[in-house]
């Protein structure tokens, strides 16, 4: 996990080797894909637990709230129609 | 291991809980045709909050009976593999606007985020822990804590981050014109991490697949510039 003194999690890593192997056999694994799907469809139910925290942080971190959400909601506005022009930009020069 | 195992059983009912709240959550959202505004994220969650709030239940407890839950996600992230793999024989072809689009997209949302943060004049302690807001949960933990951030914190702004995004993609991507799924699931991935490649999965199959490549990239890559760009903004 601490390979190359860079924090890459072990299930990032466990993504990148399932996804050498996957590329590097033709066989389509039926009995993996089923299953992938089967969880890839419920991952929103997996932030439920982690998302019910939001509503019991401390009375700091709520005071500076309204600042926080205007820079959440501004920078990730912001972001996303610099990479759509990007996107647009890029793809028209092809 | 064992004593985990019986806090899990003991309260397993709260298991239930969410799982409640997701089932309304998501009934609400196929009604309203899949409306990013009633994700079942944004339904469930209050739902499930104030209910725990009424019974007088502590979160902490509420969090440890539901670990069966948040531990799904690491195989989870293994599993995007499978999608993704689908996806990557077209790559090569794809290489110039994807490695674009996540080195710039990934630097632009850390520069945008941190510009806000010293021009609303936010204590440093806060600026650490949502540096790494638009990375994946697991992964912004990760460079949080290796900033001396909040980590309670981070979780709640990669949330806020990641509904956001699917909350405005769709409007965007309809001014400016985006209509490829592969493109609008590789933003919604580098911009709203796993939230948004939920989301792209909706979308389609390929939209996700882009996504977790756009999430899974950005991931990295941001956890290699932000130390040293962070130390600039500073007070």
């Amino acid at each position: 996990m601490w390979l190359t003194g860079l924090a890459i999690p072990g299930p990032l890593l466990g993504m990148l080797l399932l996804l050498t192997a996957l590329s590097l056999s033709d066989r389509p694994v039926e009995f993996l894909e089923n299953t992938s799907s089967l969880l890839i469809q419920n991952l929103s139910l997996m932030f439920i637990p982690i998302s019910v925290g939001a509503f019991f942080l401390s009375r700091e971190i709520y005071q500076q709230f309204p600042s926080i959400l205007t820079l959440i909601l501004l920078s990730t506005v912001g972001v996303i129609i610099f990479m759509a022009l990007l996107i647009k930009r890029l793809v028209r020069d092809d | 291991m064992l004593q985990q195992w019986q806090q899990i059983t003991a309260s397993s009912w709260l298991l239930g809980l969410s799982l409640a709240g997701f089932t309304i959550g998501l009934w609400v959202y196929r009604r309203s045709d899949n409306n990013p505004f009633l994700h079942p994220l944004l339904i469930g969650t209050p739902i499930i909050a104030s209910f725990l709030y009424l019974s007088n239940i502590n979160f902490e407890l509420y969090y440890q009976a539901n670990g069966a839950l948040s531990w799904l996600l690491g195989p989870t992230t293994v599993a995007l593999a499978v999608p993704l793999s689908k996806e990557l024989r077209q790559l090569p072809a794809l290489m110039r606007p994807v490695s674009l689009c996540v080195l710039l997209g990934g630097f632009v949302a850390a520069v945008l985020a941190l510009s806000l943060a010293v021009l609303f004049n936010i204590s440093d302690e806060v600026l650490l822990s949502i540096a790494a807001k638009s990375v994946t949960t697991p992964i912004a933990m990760g460079i949080t804590q290796q900033l001396g951030g909040l980590l309670t914190l981070i979780t709640l702004v990669v949330l806020l981050t990641g509904i956001v995004g699917i909350v405005v993609t769709n409007i965007i991507f309809k001014r400016t014109g985006i209509v490829d799924e592969r493109w609008q699931g590789l933003i919604l991935g580098i911009a709203s991490h796993a939230i948004g490649t939920a989301r792209a999965f909706e979308i389609s199959p390929r939209c996700g697949a882009f996504s977790t490549l756009g999430m899974g990239l950005n991931g990295i890559w941001t956890s290699v510039f932000l130390p040293s760009l962070v130390a600039l903004f500073l007070h």
